[in-house]
Formats: C-alpha cells, structure tokens, sequence
C-alpha cells in the first residue's frame, strides 16, 4: 500500500520543489486531454483503496462494520510492532537527513561533474537485488547493531537513497546555492551558519519533500525486514493477511492512513514556516 | 547617523598572483596596489580573469601562487569568513529566507552583535541605499536593482576592510544600472571604503573609477585614471578595448613619427622597433578625425546620433574609418560624396603589419 504512496509521492515532490522554488504557478494551464488523463491515474490509484477499504469494513452477511478496526488495537503485538516502525521511522528520517542533504548540497557546491555519478549510485539500490543489499549491510555492521531492529534503518537509508537524492538535487538546483554560500561565507559565517542559516532553510521544501519519501518507504517497506526475520508493520500486515485477511486489509489502509497524517503534518509545518514569510 | 567604514583606510596590495584550472591559465603574476579609499576597476572581456582575481582576493578561490595583502598583513592563507571584505555578487545573492532588514544584519549577527545594535547599524545602512520603506520586504518581492542594493547595504553592514563589487550591474537593464552605477560610488566616497570593481562594461568603469586596470588573457595590460587609459593606451588591445579605435595604414618616417594619410603625427609607442618606410597600422579614434576638402575618401554612411554624427567613409585602399562629427555640421556630409580627412591626433599607437 505505502508502494502506491511512493509512486504518488515521489513525482510529485520533485515537481513541486521545482515550481515552488522558482515561482512558478502550480496549476499550469494544461488543456482537457491532460485533466482527463489525470482523472483516469487518480481512478487507477483510488479504485484499489476503496476497493480494500470496502473489504476491510465488510462483516457477515454483508453488513458493514468497523469491527477490524477496533480490533486492530487490541491485537496484542500491535503496540511493539507500532512501536519499531515508528523508531525505525525516526532514525531513518534523521540518518537519511543527515547523510543525503550534506552530501547533495557538497556536490552541488563542489564537485557538479561529479553530479551523474552520485546519482548513478543513489538509483543503485533499485537495480542490487534486496539480498545482497541486506547481506552487504549485515556484514559490514558491528555486533550491537546486528542484534537490534535498528539495523533495518541503514537498509532503508540506502533504498531511500533514489527518493532523497533526486528531492535534494531538485531542490538545490532552483537556488543558486554557490553565490549564496559564497556571500554568507564572505559576511564571516562558519560553515555551520551556512548550512543550518543559509542551505537548510532555503531548500526546506526538498528536505521535506525528501521526508516524505522515506516515511511512506520505511511505512510500507517488506523485503528487508522479512529478510532479516525482524517484525515491522508491513511484515506483521502479511503475516496477519495469511490467518485473517479482514483484519490485514484494515491494517493496510489504517497504515495508508497513518502515513497520510504524518505527511499532512508535515505539510502543514512546512506552510506554517512559508507563511511566516 | 555614523555610516562610516572601519576599513575605510585600507591599502590592498596584490602581489604575483597566479591561478591555473588544468591548462587555461586564468591569472598570470597579476599585481595590484590599491590605495586607501580608491575605487579601482578591473576591465576587460570575458574570461580575461578579472573575476577570478577578485574571488582570491575575496578568498573564495585559492591562488596557485602570489600574495594578497591588507594594510601590509598577509591573508592569502584566511578563509573568506576571516578577511572581513564585502562582497556583491553579479548574480543575486540576497538570503531569500530573510527579509531585507534580516539580511543586512545577518553579518552583524554572526558576529556576535547584540540584537539592538545590529538592527540599528542595518536600518542605517538601508537608509543609505534609500530603501527604508523597502526594509521587511523579502528578496522576491523586490526588484532587481533593489536587490542588489540591499546587497551592498548587506556587504558596508560589517564595516569591512574592501568592497568587492563583481558586475553587480550586468543582471539590470539599462536606466536603473545607470542610477545604481551612481549610487554605488556615491555611497563608496560617503563611506571612503577602498574598493574593488569587476565589469566588462567599460561606460561604467570609466564613470566610477578613480583607476581602471584593462585586463586580457590573465594580466594586467595598463592601470591608469579614466581620461588617460582612453587618451593614451598602452597598448593596442586597450586601444581597441577601451572607446572606439580606427585602425588605418601609415609609414614609419622615423622613430618618433609616422604619416598617415600625408599627415606627420607623433608615435606613442616609441619602442616598435621599427624602421624607416615600414608599413604599419596606425590607431587614431573617430573624434580625432575631421573632414576636410580633398579626395583621399568617399562616404559610405551616416548615422544621426543626437548631438554627434557617425559618418563612416572609405578610404582608396578600401579601410573603413569611423568619424564622429557635430550633427550641425554633418548635414552635407552624404554617401557617395568624395572627401578628404584630417587628423588632429596629438599621438598614436603604430602597430607592425
């Protein structure tokens, strides 16, 4: 479920980071066959979601019911599982951010012909096949890490890699970074100010739009933790979905629903910064 | 209201600086003394190198080898952050995170300057650059030429040592770069700070400048006062480079004369190195030519140019000379009319052929 939030995010984030910073219009004057073609994509990813949401409150004898979603919090791993996913969440969030924007920003600053190939190897975790992502990770770990979830995290740093990157470099190329550096670094600013005064508050919408992607990738993420035996929300749905398929399809969309507040939320702070000025 | 500089009286001295990217060498042993409170110019075509010599005095690139000195104390080895220079970019540079008031004082403010003091210092310098009522608006709700002027606002703020300007004009259209090119030195002679100026606009190196330095392919070819780079350049480049330049035949008579069109006029150059009866070309500008009577030339064109004409003329070798004539006396002056030239050079650059 959160793949279809990826697939939505993903496009739409870059593109947004792109217009909002360079002023441009969102609502582009686009003609009918483009709304039609809109409209027909929203159906093809809404259709599914209602379809399930249906399923999901569908009791005995057809009647309707929200009995699956009362149940869900009174399954007794709920809470551990909800717990993970959302430490795994938070630590991803933080170790991405503190990776992919240095580093974007670096080479956007720096080393721009070296741009191509940092994207070539940020789009690397959708060609390497899950298990030798998981075997390389589990390999070059130390000890502590490999016996907690936490590992998990480095995991999805890497597969969020194509996502954040690709926010970032959008985000920095709608600013000219380099002469804003420079005029900070000229006003007697340490690299520190710069970055957290300068960089971080001009490409807030690609930072956001970066966080984005990797909440609904670590939401909905299966492979890797199955992988490594750990119980995610994803993980735990699946298993689930194989004794009671109700109950696995409530917790699907209440998992949709959960990364659509927490992406809303985020949103809204965002705005709030923007209204500010 | 005190907005003088701190560094109002400082002396830059550039010594020797060389920077290379691979095989392009960009800047070739160039040396620069600029003098306490000087506007100093460097001008010159793209890629001449003037930028690159303002970003390592700047700091912001690091030279190969040379020296770059203020007030006899070295700081080729310090950061940007630590030279304590102003800079305005050609590019807008404004945070667009802050309001205009905001980023005047974010200098000040890493500096470590209290709240009140800094506001006070920034407001001041806004009200230099006559944009106080301009001073909570954001980057992207003001106009070019405004923003560039809360950039030199920004960049006086921290009472730097040097005001570095690089093109911060070329990004406006024509009559608000006017205005602003006049405000600039108007603020930098209020403020008495020692300043370099990069442009390859040579009407406005010309207007500003208490020297110009004309640059090309890495080194400084003259540094001279405005009047005296387009009176007497030293070589043909900033002959060419500087105002417009007719480039005729003439003959070496000797080492101090030469003829052009029957006409003796004194050799600038001495040192060309060339002997008696040699063919040479001889620079002479439009305005150092009149028309006479004669038949040395036919004219091709004539372009009205408000109080001066531009009448062009063909000499009888096919040289096309450039005249700038007062439009009064321009009005018989018709193409296909024959003509002769006179020419009231007081000296000339000669050029071997």
């Amino acid at each position: 479920m959160a793949q279809l939030l990826m697939a939505t995010f993903t496009s739409a984030v870059i593109d947004k980071n792109r217009k909002i910073q360079k002023g441009m219009t969102l609502t582009p004057r686009l003609g009918a066959g483009f709304g039609f073609g809109l409209f027909v994509v929203a159906l093809y990813f809404i259709i599914p979601i209602i379809s399930a949401f249906e399923f999901s409150i569908r009791g005995a004898e057809n009647k309707y019911s929200f009995e699956a979603y009362t149940r869900i919090i009174s399954q007794p791993d709920f809470k551990d599982v909800a717990l993970i996913s959302i430490k795994l969440v938070l630590v991803t969030v933080i170790l991405s951010t503190l990776i992919m924007v240095p580093t974007v920003t670096w080479v956007h600053l720096k080393a721009m012909n070296l741009r191509r190939l940092v994207e070539f190897i940020s789009l690397l975790p959708l060609v390497i096949p899950p298990v030798v992502l998981v075997l390389g990770v589990l390999s070059s770990m130390p000890n502590f890490l490999k016996a907690t979830p936490m590992l998990l995290a480095f995991e999805y740093v890497m597969l969020a890699m194509p996502y954040t990157f690709r926010a970032l470099d959008a985000g920095l190329g709608a600013i000219d970074v380099r002469t804003l550096v420079d005029a900070s670094r000229g006003l007697g600013a340490p690299w520190r100010t710069v970055f957290l005064r300068i960089v971080a508050p001009n490409i807030r919408s690609a930072i956001f739009g970066s966080i984005f992607l990797t909440i609904a990738l670590v939401l909905g993420e299966y492979t890797m933790a199955s992988l490594l035996l750990w119980e995610t929300f994803p993980t735990w749905i699946a298993q689930l979905g194989q004794s009671e398929a109700t109950l696995a399809v409530a917790l699907s969309i209440f998992s949709l629903l959960v990364a659509w507040i927490l992406l809303l939320a985020l949103s809204a702070v965002e705005r709030r910064q923007k209204g500010r000025q | 209201m005190s907005v003088h500089s701190n560094g109002s009286s400082s002396r830059v001295t550039i010594a020797s600086l060389r920077r290379t990217f691979g095989e392009v060498v960009a800047l070739d042993s160039f040396s620069l003394d600029i003098k306490p409170g000087e506007l100093v110019t460097l001008l010159g075509p793209s890629g001449c190198g003037k930028t690159t010599a303002l970003r390592m005095v700047a700091g912001l690139d690091v030279p190969d080898s040379g020296t770059v000195e203020i007030n006899g104390n070295s700081v080729t080895d310090l950061p940007p952050s630590k030279r304590n220079m102003g800079m305005v970019f050609q590019a807008y540079s404004l945070f667009p995170n802050m309001t205009a008031l905001e980023n005047v004082a974010f200098g000040l403010r890493v500096r470590g300057i209290d709240k009140a003091s800094r506001i006070k210092r920034a407001q001041e310098m806004i009200e230099l650059v006559d944009l106080g009522k301009q001073m909570n608006r954001y980057p992207n709700q003001m106009s070019g030429g405004q923003q560039q002027r809360v950039a030199l606002a920004r960049a006086l703020a921290i009472e730097p040592n040097v005001l570095l300007l690089d093109e911060p004009l070329s990004a406006l259209d024509a009559k608000v770069r006017t205005h602003l090119r006049d405000q600039i030195r108007k603020v930098q002679q209020e403020v008495g700070i020692t300043t370099l100026f990069v442009t390859h606009d040579q009407e406005e190196a010309m207007a500003i400048s208490d020297r110009v330095g004309v640059m090309n392919k890495g080194n400084l070819e003259q540094l001279d006062k405005p009047d005296v780079l387009y009176s007497n350049p030293a070589s043909a480049f900033v002959a060419t480079f500087v105002g417009a330049m007719n480039r005729v035949p003439g003959l070496i008579v000797d080492s101090k004369t030469v003829d052009v069109l029957g006409q003796k006029i004194t050799i600038s150059n001495t040192k060309h190195g060339l002997s008696k009866g040699s063919k040479v070309t001889v620079m002479i500008r439009p305005e150092q030519f009149s028309i006479s009577s004669g038949n040395l030339a036919t004219i091709t064109e004539r372009s009205f140019r408000g109080p001066m004409t531009r009448v062009v003329v063909e000499l009888n070798d096919g040289t096309k000379v450039d005249l700038d004539v007062a439009s009064a006396q321009s009005t018989d002056m018709t193409p296909g009319k024959r003509t002769g030239l006179k020419v009231s050079a007081p000296h000339a650059l000669v050029e071997a052929i």
